[in-house]
């Protein structure tokens, strides 16, 4: 285990149970003190080649095209940073104030046993902090291999007015259990695209924490594909503080044979004339498991909300299964908030209709599933992070 | 039939109207407290057979390992006293089927509610249950004929033990969630209706449940069987005084529609503000059958209901049509549960609700259809209206799928009235309130309309009424 690691969280931790609604859907047992344990204590030395083949794949697809991209890479002994641009990049030591490093570890211990491994893991891991100052623009595309840095804390800063959009990659291709979290915050006017792609081994478990801070004016947009990961959770949580904040983000959960999804977001709108959306698409299939409980909070002075929800799944096979459940709680009365929840298989008229165009099956329901999760993926700013994401699908 | 508008000055259900209560002269008291003796108690002086008492006793022994689910639940559960309710109260008189036997304070009330003139005009039978006893029971002739028994719980038990037995707890056993626990551990009263295979029930038979005394509890247990082909539509409502103390309703309605069979199960629920109303219903669909739970709540502090339909036969139907009206202080915590069990079953759930004042309105459902199933189809509506600045308003669906060929499909809305509209009927002439009061009729219209019509417009009243004083 990870010198650094506290191991008396298993003891002490609150590790989610059946009475624990946000984890309700969840794989308890995968999920719980005893398995922590053991992926904790390491012993994993198979590498899935195909996992690991992102990272080299990715910076070699930034050296050809990403242009104007700025680069962080976590996937060795040293972190490095390819810094082109105005933007300030660099580690949490230099970049931090102690005080803003210990409120980043406090939002991630806020998330109960899983928060508090990966703040007993944070000083010995990577923490990278990316900031815009007023009225700049930049780019960066953040690589990051677990087995370098089992833990990966993303602060990122965009300054008023400033426009930023980050590309982040994510590779696990040894087993074991990995941490990130990605702390946003976007001031007044600034303008934030945020994607993220992440790949794991079938015995690797990722823990993953998003959360956002949007000021008045301002707008965070992005998606996040999870493909080819057996057992991921993720997190997200974007707060709305200002008028005229806006954010959109997206979700693909893209599992297949024993996968396990895991998805929890909230939208927090706590002052008024603010507006979100989220939307996610699940594709399952064999015996995979997609899970998404997505709030919307609008608090008592949040009127002139505007919040919206949609969890779509494309169910593939019999045992596929998807546990969904979209909630609204509502103190304001002058708001448009609504959501929807949608599971069905492959539509067998679009099969038909493609089957009479001389499309063999596997390869009508290939452009099935392409159209399907095309909704997701056209969010992605950067076209050269979505071909990578494709070629990777 | 008698003209809707005298049947509607009959029927009499605002809460006022209900606001009255009579001295408390009671020949059967169990006393305060719930304590095995206090289950003894009520079983000897039903004269049960040992079986019943045993499934008493192991009801209690189950509710009082359970704890309240205010992990999920509201918090407002653990006010609940129940060291302080009185579990069993009965005036002693025998059931009657003549409202002229009915003691005078007993025939009285249900007078003043309504009741005897509604049976008249429109019933094919009554049930009217005065605190924990039937006081009447009536059912018109020819249906006895027929073979369609309806009688009260007790009486279902001892006359029909072979059909009851096979029955009775099957729906929702012991130990599905603390209160069905303890309503199996004290029921009285409540309904048992059987309706032989292929016998259609005309018009609706009726149950009025009614709460006398205070810091009171009342456990119906209702058992409708509909056998193979069999339909019948069932209405109940209930009304208590309002106590300063609190009181509590935790009933039990189990439904078994057999192959083919319809059931409808209409609630229209004003209780006063005092009320705890914590009821488990649920229904059992065999092949072919069709269930449809139509529920209405307006009153009552705090009301957690979520009608089920297990549809366990190919083919079968589940439907819930749900509104809840959620006043000042009030929360309905109310929604609906559809397990499909078998091939080619489909549901529908709509739900609309209006939040006044700091009233909550919350939907939790759940929807679930496992990998053993194909063809099964669900779609759940619900829609919420706020009416004020501080009205709260939540939805808690959950959805499971997996199997073959299967579909669900979900959608909420949020929203306030419309500033147009209520403007363009103000232009024409319509008070604030008026206008007010005809979006909220206009948005639930819909719903309404799939009520009985004798109780469609006493709805849109009752609505009217609860939007009193809720403007400006």
């Amino acid at each position: 285990m990870n010198p650094f690691f506290d191991s008396d969280i298993f003891e002490r931790a609150a590790f989610p149970d059946r009475k624990n609604q946000d984890w309700r859907f969840s794989d308890l047992k995968g999920w719980g003190a005893e398995n922590a344990r053991r992926l904790m204590s390491g012993g994993f030395n198979e590498v899935d080649s195909y996992v690991a083949s992102g990272t080299a794949e990715l910076l070699d697809a930034y050296g050809k095209c990403f242009e104007g991209f700025d680069r962080v890479l976590c996937a060795d002994a040293e972190m490095t940073y390819s810094v082109k641009g105005a933007l300030k990049i660099g580690d949490f030591k230099t970049m931090l104030s102690e005080r803003e490093e210990e409120d980043f570890l406090l939002v991630a211990r806020s998330r109960g046993a899983y928060g508090e491994m990966f703040a007993s893991l944070a000083s010995s891991s990577g923490n990278v902090s990316i900031e815009a100052p007023e009225g700049v623009s930049g780019k960066v595309l953040v690589i990051w291999d677990s087995s370098k840095y089992p833990a990966l804390g993303l602060r990122i800063k965009a300054g008023r007015n400033s426009n930023l959009e980050i590309c982040s990659a994510d590779f696990s291709p040894v087993g074991g259990l990995y941490f990130k979290e990605t702390m946003l915050d976007v001031s007044e006017g600034a303008r934030v695209e945020f994607s993220s792609f992440a790949q794991s081994a079938s015995d690797a478990r990722i823990f993953e924490m998003l959360s956002a801070d949007i000021a008045a004016n301002a707008s965070l947009n992005g998606a996040s594909v999870c493909s080819g990961c057996s057992s991921i959770r993720k997190e997200a949580a974007l707060n709305l503080l200002g008028v005229g904040a806006d954010a959109h983000m997206s979700f693909l959960q893209n599992a297949s044979g024993k996968d396990w999804h895991d998805l929890r977001t909230w939208q927090r709108h706590k002052s008024e004339g603010a507006s979100s959306r989220i939307d996610v698409k699940n594709i399952i299939d064999q015996s995979a498991r997609a899970s998404f409980i997505g709030e919307i909070l609008v608090g008592k002075a949040a009127q002139k909300t505007k919040a919206y929800q949609s969890c779509r799944t494309l169910q593939l096979s019999r045992c596929a299964r998807v546990d969904a459940s979209p909630i609204l709680e509502i103190e304001a009365n002058d708001v448009e908030c609504s959501h929807g929840c949608a599971v069905s298989g492959p539509n067998k008229d679009e099969l038909f209709y493609m089957a009479c165009r001389g499309l063999c099956d596997k390869a009508a329901r290939a452009l099935q599933v392409e159209g399907f999760a095309r909704s997701v993926l056209e969010k992605i700013s950067s076209a050269e992070f979505l071909n990578f994401i494709y070629g990777r699908l | 039939m008698a003209d809707a508008k005298e049947t509607v000055s009959s029927l009499n259900l605002d809460r006022q109207a209900g606001n009255f209560s009579y001295a408390e002269d009671y020949a059967y008291d169990a006393g305060v407290g719930l304590t095995p003796e206090v289950v003894k108690y009520i079983s000897g002086v039903k004269g049960e057979d040992q079986w019943i008492l045993d499934f008493r006793l192991k009801a209690l022994d189950a509710f009082t390992r359970m704890e309240n689910p205010t992990h999920w639940a509201t918090k407002r559960l653990d006010e609940l006293d129940f060291s302080k309710i009185r579990y069993y109260l009965a005036k002693g008189a025998r059931k009657t089927r003549s409202w002229d036997e009915v003691p005078d304070d007993v025939k009285e009330t249900f007078e003043r509610l309504g009741v005897p003139e509604q049976e008249r005009a429109f019933l094919a039978g009554v049930e009217a249950q005065f605190d924990s006893e039937s006081a009447y029971s009536n059912m018109k002739a020819h249906l006895e004929k027929m073979g369609v028994i309806f009688v009260d719980s007790t009486e279902g038990l001892m006359k029909y033990p072979e059909i009851f037995r096979k029955y009775f707890g099957k729906v929702i056993p012991i130990g599905d969630n603390k209160y069905s626990a303890l309503n199996s551990a004290v029921f009285s009263g409540g309904s048992f209706i059987y309706v032989p295979k292929g016998v259609k029930v005309p018009q609706p038979l009726q149950a009025y449940f009614r709460i006398n005394a205070e810091s009171f509890g009342q456990f119906e247990r209702t058992l409708i069987i509909a056998d193979e082909g069999a339909e019948l539509m069932y209405m109940e409502g209930c009304t208590a005084p309002r106590f300063e103390t609190s009181t509590l309703h935790s009933a039990v309605v189990e439904l078994v529609a057999l192959k083919g069979a319809k059931i409808q199960y209409v609630t229209v629920q004003n209780w006063s503000d005092n009320v705890f109303n914590l009821v488990t219903k649920r229904a059992v669909a065999h092949e072919g059958a069709e269930v449809r739970w139509i529920d209405c709540n307006i009153g009552s502090g705090l009301t957690m209901k979520y009608p089920a339909v297990i549809l366990k036969g190919k083919g079968a139907k589940g439907e819930v049509v749900s509104i809840a009206l959620a006043n000042k202080s009030q929360h309905q915590d109310t929604g609906a549960k559809m397990l499909h069990m078998a091939d080619g079953t489909s549901s529908n759930i709509i739900s609309k609700s209006i939040s006044i004042a700091d009233g909550r309105a919350s939907y939790r459902g759940q929807v679930y259809m496992p990998p053993s199933v194909s063809d099964c189809k669900n779609n759940t509506v619900c829609d919420a209206l706020l009416i004020n600045t501080n009205s709260r308003t939540d939805t808690y669906p959950a959805v499971t799928c997996s199997g073959e060929n299967n579909s669900v499909q979900h959608e909420a809305s949020v929203s306030k009235l419309s500033e147009e509209q209520i403007f363009y009927m103000r232009a024409r002439g319509l008070s604030e309130k008026e206008a007010v009061s005809l979006a909220v009729n206009g948005f639930v219209n819909d719903l309404v309309k799939q009520f009985p019509m004798e109780y469609s417009v006493e709805l849109k009243r009752l609505i009217e009424m609860q939007m009193e004083g809720s403007v400006g």
